[in-house]
């Protein structure tokens, strides 16, 4: 029996398996998770999600090899009435990239984790968080239709919640992981909304039944751009896109295994996941999807100018990927679904490899951020400073390194659909280089600026990172391989481009001006130049988190107050109160009637008789 | 079997009496063997109870007054049957988590008369019989606040009983005039619900809505709908953590099982014509209180204030009027009462080992408590309604019943999404995280005992298995809403009522045959045939089979 027919006998199981193993590590690390920390218990952990890897290489050898798509239906889910859904799983073309990724970096980040965790008590609850998200993300990759997205979507919600929050003693780690969560609860609303109106018009939330809807009886127009809208809002929350975007930069409060996770290379992906799986509802709304596009390239420019004047390490990073998420959404936008996926694929490697990278120059200065008090830190950060530039080589887009492959693609598309998409592309490409060498020389070459005594990080730390580089240096050349194998899944896009060398010389050109002049910028440390007004709002993030303080959080609180105090106790509750009161009053006003003195008492019986005479007798006169 | 709702019925009020021969700690070890017992009567009802019937089940008529139609008739149908097993389940719970020393013999009499209040009245069919359990069910909890109550306890007690006892009043008018009208129309008085839904009476539209709003602001002040709300708060802070899981877990659910029970079957019309005001109204409910827990200082009093917020989601659902909207409704019933009755459990716990409920008194609880704050966390996430916990698929279901009718409302609702997560989080934060301020009394706190740990950990089971496999209550209930929309359509006079009830269901609504009337020797069965109709695969004449037996019996007193 070959490998081949061996996979295809046990695809359910394997699919299965795959998917629960970092279940079942989660779970056993939350067993332990008040007991001392267990450095078996991480390599443990770390070797399930392992092994979910190697499934996952053996199910996509499968497809490559010929094999069909497949899906596994678990349980009925939800059955009541006409609302149907089953918990149930696939694996196709589309969601085997997306698996590999979420299942390599995973392991990877849970080996990092070994060595950068390993001085921290709370150890084995980190991993416990840190399967389940793992677990999440696979159920919503893994998912057949979009319940079961939706699951693993607030899913990865709550871990995230729970990983940036980790330090709990942290008052700032608090108030971005509520932050975090409240602001994707936003977003799922309007997703939530968007799964009502694909089963109240479809009838089914499966995805190829929703296909197969849309091919042959499709609903009607504005029901599609509603659905279509409903879902990308949702998208936007957890790919942090504008106006939904601040949680992410404050996310950087959590372990940087965690932002390199979940908050670069998988979670905030998940919204890129959703318009690619829905690529043909999208196309059939060219409208909305001409609107994600430009939304992803503003958010591409607007993110990276943050990023550029930002001094907080993390920060400037998870702007950087805030703005590829931009450049995501511009190409599934534009049709280009394969090389959305395909930046979504390179960008997972580089990214994470500039993460973890920095979380080696956190260990390095005692977890201080501020890149212009680092410097000189090239020397005994010797193969972190390698590691880090291939990263941001990559991310910058010079060839051969993964992101040019990408990147490029995603410039040549923009330029055929629209200049003025690509022009706003390429201004976001130039501050991508500018701000990535910015943070490289302050932090290894300039003149050391600080006073500690910094040294390597540990060999596992080292190893985890080392096939992440790797696949940052070589992922791109795969990119006709990975056209093929999607392109039974996915619409192939050609471009077809005259002046195509001309075009990459161009960009290429501007980007290393940029990358030198960085260089020669802050060579020599960073200078505080004063500032002008646009530095200022840049440094502010625009003044967005300050406005959504003053006009929805201050707001928020007041009201509440404001309908407790006032509404509910002030004016119903004294309402009630009153109309108690108003017959206690009553009671007060006729108690001397009933005084217990004899004589009143007969002077009142008299009375009511002589009045209840009288009555009767104009009863009588009036018939 | 056939007395097997009787028996659940009898078994915790003749326990009631024996329990006077204990001392307390023998009152606590009786009263949890006979609540144990009590769940395994329940869990057995559950077990032979046949979801793929369209019948009445475990059908039991004892006459008392047959003249003025006061009987004794009990049975069970999907909807009551998950009540009656929350019942079962939370007063098993409260008697382990029990924890008083010296005077526990009173509270476990209030809590197994609670119990048997509480099961007769989802299983009545009488409806003077519900009403007397119904205006029952607030002795139990009255005396708990009065004796064991904190704060204004007497002032708040008396609050909560003049206030909802007074509106039930309401109710009873309007159950007599029903009576009244059997008489009327039928040559005899009755008070049983099979004769009243039977569609032998015709109630006009205007009657309908009087009776309708005699029903319904009873019901409003129980569920609490607000502005009929202000009892709640008080009672639910100051009460002893058993009253408040009493209160909020199972008498709130009295509300809206009364709706489900009469008013939509009985007032169809009444119901679609306040439909657009009670809906707002839900909104207001779930938008007001979220808003009003965020900032709260008293622990018990977001809980409360969430437990409004969430009851806004089930009136939105029955009032739906559609399969999901009922099921989910019914379904959310259920998780609000695990969901809320663990909370209150889980902040009694807190108050037991510090005396103080003041969110500010905390702070870096998770630090020394790190189990409790594990099982704080799993229910409060169901709160939240995070899916694969029980939480999450009424919401949804409800949410999406509703939508049919109206999405922009439906939207509104949604919001709960968002506020739920604020006050929750906000809590959570401010009780478990952060370092601890508060040394003395926090730092020495003990983590759970092994009671504690048992009630919680049934709770999280049940939380995390009905939030995985949710088909496990909603396939038995299924038949009995399909029922009721189908008794709703069916009964309903207006054809607006008509179009209404059928464009939410996507125009598959199982009607129901109706029996003529049922005064006259002759009955006409006329089995209403419309176009849309589903055929229906369930076994109809099962139900009409149980409407000939309630006449049968009917006719023969009317010849005696």
């Amino acid at each position: 029996m070959t490998l081949f027919d061996f996979i295809g006998s046990h695809q359910d199981s394997i699919l299965i398996a795959l998917i629960f193993l970092p279940f079942v590590a989660s779970i056993i690390s939350g067993l332990n998770a008040t007991l001392k920390p267990s450095i078996i218990l991480g390599y443990f952990c770390s070797l399930c999600v392992s092994a979910s890897f190697v499934l996952a290489c053996l199910l996509a050898y499968y497809l490559m090899c010929g094999g069909e798509n497949f899906h596994v239906v678990l349980w009925d889910f939800i059955q009541t009435g006409q609302f149907q859904v089953t918990f149930s799983f696939m694996f196709d073309h589309i969601n085997a990239i997306m698996i590999l990724v979420v299942t390599l970096v995973s392991s990877m980040v849970h080996f990092y984790s070994i060595g950068y965790m390993s001085a921290d008590k709370g150890f084995n609850r980190f991993f416990a968080y840190l399967g389940g998200f793992v677990f999440s993300m696979l159920l919503l990759v893994g998912g057949n239709n979009l319940m079961v997205l939706f699951i693993g979507w607030e899913g990865v919600g709550t871990c995230s919640y729970l990983l940036i929050g980790f330090w709990y003693k942290k008052k700032s780690a608090n108030a971005a992981s509520i932050e975090a969560f409240v602001m994707n609860r936003v977003a799922d609303l309007g997703m939530l909304l968007g799964i009502f109106l694909v089963y109240t018009s479809v009838g089914s939330l499966s995805y190829s039944d929703i296909f197969a809807q849309l091919a042959t009886n499709p609903p009607s127009d504005s029901v599609l751009t509603w659905a279509a809208l409903l879902l990308f809002i949702g998208a936007m929350g957890k790919s942090a896109q504008f106006p939904l975007h601040t949680w992410l930069a404050n996310a950087m409060e959590g372990p940087t295994p965690v932002s390199a996770l979940i908050h670069a290379a998988t979670m905030v992906t998940a919204g890129v996941y959703l318009v690619i799986r829905l690529a043909p509802l999208y196309n059939s709304v060219p409208q909305v999807a001409y609107f994600i596009a430009c939304l992803g390239a503003f958010v591409a420019v607007f993110a990276s100018l943050m990023a550029i004047v930002n001094k907080d390490l993390k920060r400037i990073i998870a702007y950087s990927t805030l703005s590829q998420l931009g450049y995501m959404f511009v190409a599934a936008g534009l049709g280009a679904y394969t090389i959305a996926l395909f930046h979504l694929f390179t960008h997972a490697f580089f990214k994470s490899l500039l993460f973890l990278g920095a979380g080696n120059v956190m260990h390095a200065m005692n977890d201080r951020l501020d890149i212009t008090k680092m410097g000189g830190l090239a020397k005994p950060l010797k193969i972190s400073m390698i590691f880090m530039l291939i990263g941001s080589v990559a991310l910058c887009g010079i060839p051969p390194f993964a992101g040019y492959f990408s990147k490029d693609k995603i410039l040549e598309v923009a330029f055929i659909n629209s200049h003025e998409l690509w022009f706003v592309l390429l201004i976001g490409a130039i501050c991508t280089a500018f701000y990535s060498f910015r943070l490289f020389t302050l932090v290894f070459l300039a003149p050391k600026n600080h006073n500690e005594h910094p040294h390597e990080a540990s060999r596992v730390m080292l190893y985890a990172m080392t096939p992440l580089a790797f696949l940052a240096v070589v992922a791109g050349l795969f990119y006709a391989q990975f056209d093929g194998f999607l392109s039974s899944a996915l619409v192939p896009v050609d471009i077809h481009l005259d002046n195509i060398v001309m075009l990459i010389a161009l960009t290429l050109g501007v980007v290393v001006i940029s990358i030198l002049c960085a260089y020669m910028l802050y060579k020599n440390g960073y200078k505080d130049k004063g500032s002008n007004i646009l530095h200022k709002i840049l440094t502010n993030e625009y003044y967005i988190p300050q406005i959504y303080r003053i006009f929805i959080v201050k707001p928020f609180g007041f009201l509440s107050d404001f309908l407790y105090h006032i509404v509910d106790m002030g004016i119903l509750d004294k309402i009630v109160d009153g109309v108690a009161k108003f017959f206690m009053l009553l009671g007060y006003m006729f108690r001397p009637l009933q005084n217990g003195n004899l004589s009143s008492m007969l002077r009142l019986m008299s009375a009511g008789v002589a009045l209840l005479l009288c009555v009767t007798l104009l009863y009588f006169i009036l018939n | 079997m056939e007395y097997l709702l009787s028996l659940i019925i009898g078994c915790p009020l003749v326990a009631c009496l024996f329990i006077f021969m204990f001392d307390d700690s023998g009152a606590k070890r009786f009263g949890r063997i006979i609540s144990f017992i009590e769940l395994g009567l329940v869990v057995a009802l559950w077990i032979s109870y046949r979801s793929d019937v369209a019948d009445t089940q475990f059908f039991t008529k004892i006459f008392l007054i047959p003249e003025l139609g006061i009987d004794y008739i009990v049975f069970v149908d999907g909807i009551s049957l998950f009540l009656i097993v929350l019942t079962a389940f939370i007063i098993f719970l409260a008697n382990i988590y029990l924890q008083r020393r010296d005077d526990a013999k009173p509270f476990v009499v209030c809590l197994l008369g609670l119990e048997a209040i509480l099961m007769a009245l989802f299983v009545s069919q009488n409806v003077l019989m519900f009403y007397a359990c119904w205006e029952l069910a607030l002795l139990p909890v009255l005396y708990m606040v009065g004796v064991w109550g904190s704060g204004h306890k007497i002032y708040i007690g008396l609050k909560f009983f003049v206030y909802t006892f007074a509106s039930s009043l309401m109710m009873l008018l309007a159950i007599l005039y029903m009576g009244y009208l059997c008489y009327e129309q039928l040559g005899h008085w009755s008070f049983d619900l099979g004769v009243w839904t039977s569609g032998a009476l015709s109630i006009p539209l205007e009657t309908q809505i009087w009776l309708f709003l005699g029903f319904f602001v009873s019901i409003a002040v129980k569920i609490p709908i607000i502005p009929l709300h202000t009892w709640l708060p008080h009672i639910y802070s100051e009460a002893p953590a058993l009253g408040s899981v009493m209160l909020s877990a199972l008498l709130s659910k009295m509300g809206t099982y009364a709706i489900l029970r009469f008013v939509l079957p009985l007032f169809p019309d009444a119901s679609v014509h306040f439909m657009p005001i009670i809906s707002v109204l839900a909104v207001i409910m779930v938008i007001y209180a979220g808003i009003i827990a965020f900032r709260q200082k008293d622990i018990k009093k977001v809980i409360a204030y969430s437990s409004i917020s969430h009851m806004g989601i089930v009136v939105l659902g029955i009032f739906a009027f559609n399969n999901e909207g009922i099921s989910g409704a019914v379904f959310m019933m259920i998780a609000h009462g695990i969901t809320s009755g663990g909370l209150f459990m889980l902040a009694g716990m807190l108050y037991y080992r510090t005396m103080t409920r003041h969110v500010d008194d905390f702070g870096g609880v998770a630090e020394v408590m790190p189990h409790y704050a594990t099982f704080f966390a799993i229910v409060m996430l169901s709160n939240v309604g995070l899916p694969l916990t029980i939480g999450f698929v009424g919401e949804f279901l409800s949410l999406y019943g509703y939508f049919q009718t109206s999405p922009i409302i439906t939207a509104l609702a949604g919001t709960t999404l968002i506020i739920a997560a604020s006050y929750m989080l906000y809590l959570f934060k401010n009780v478990f995280y952060g370092v601890i301020k508060n040394t003395q009394t926090l730092s020495v706190l003990k983590d759970l005992n092994f009671k504690e740990s048992f009630v919680l950990a049934m709770i999280a089971l049940v939380i995390i298995w009905f939030g995985v496999f949710p088909n496990a209550l909603l396939k038995p209930m299924q038949v009995s809403v399909q029922q009721l929309v189908g008794m709703t359509y069916t009964l309903a006079q207006d054809e607006a009522t008509k179009a209404h009830i059928s464009k939410v269901n996507n125009g598959l609504v199982m009607t129901m045959t109706k029996v003529g009337n049922l005064g006259s020797k002759d009955e006409n069965i006329i089995s209403e045939s419309h176009t849309q109709n589903m055929q229906s695969p369930l076994q109809l004449n099962g139900y009409v089979k149980a409407l000939h037996g309630a006449h049968d019996s009917m006719t023969h007193d009317i010849r005696e």
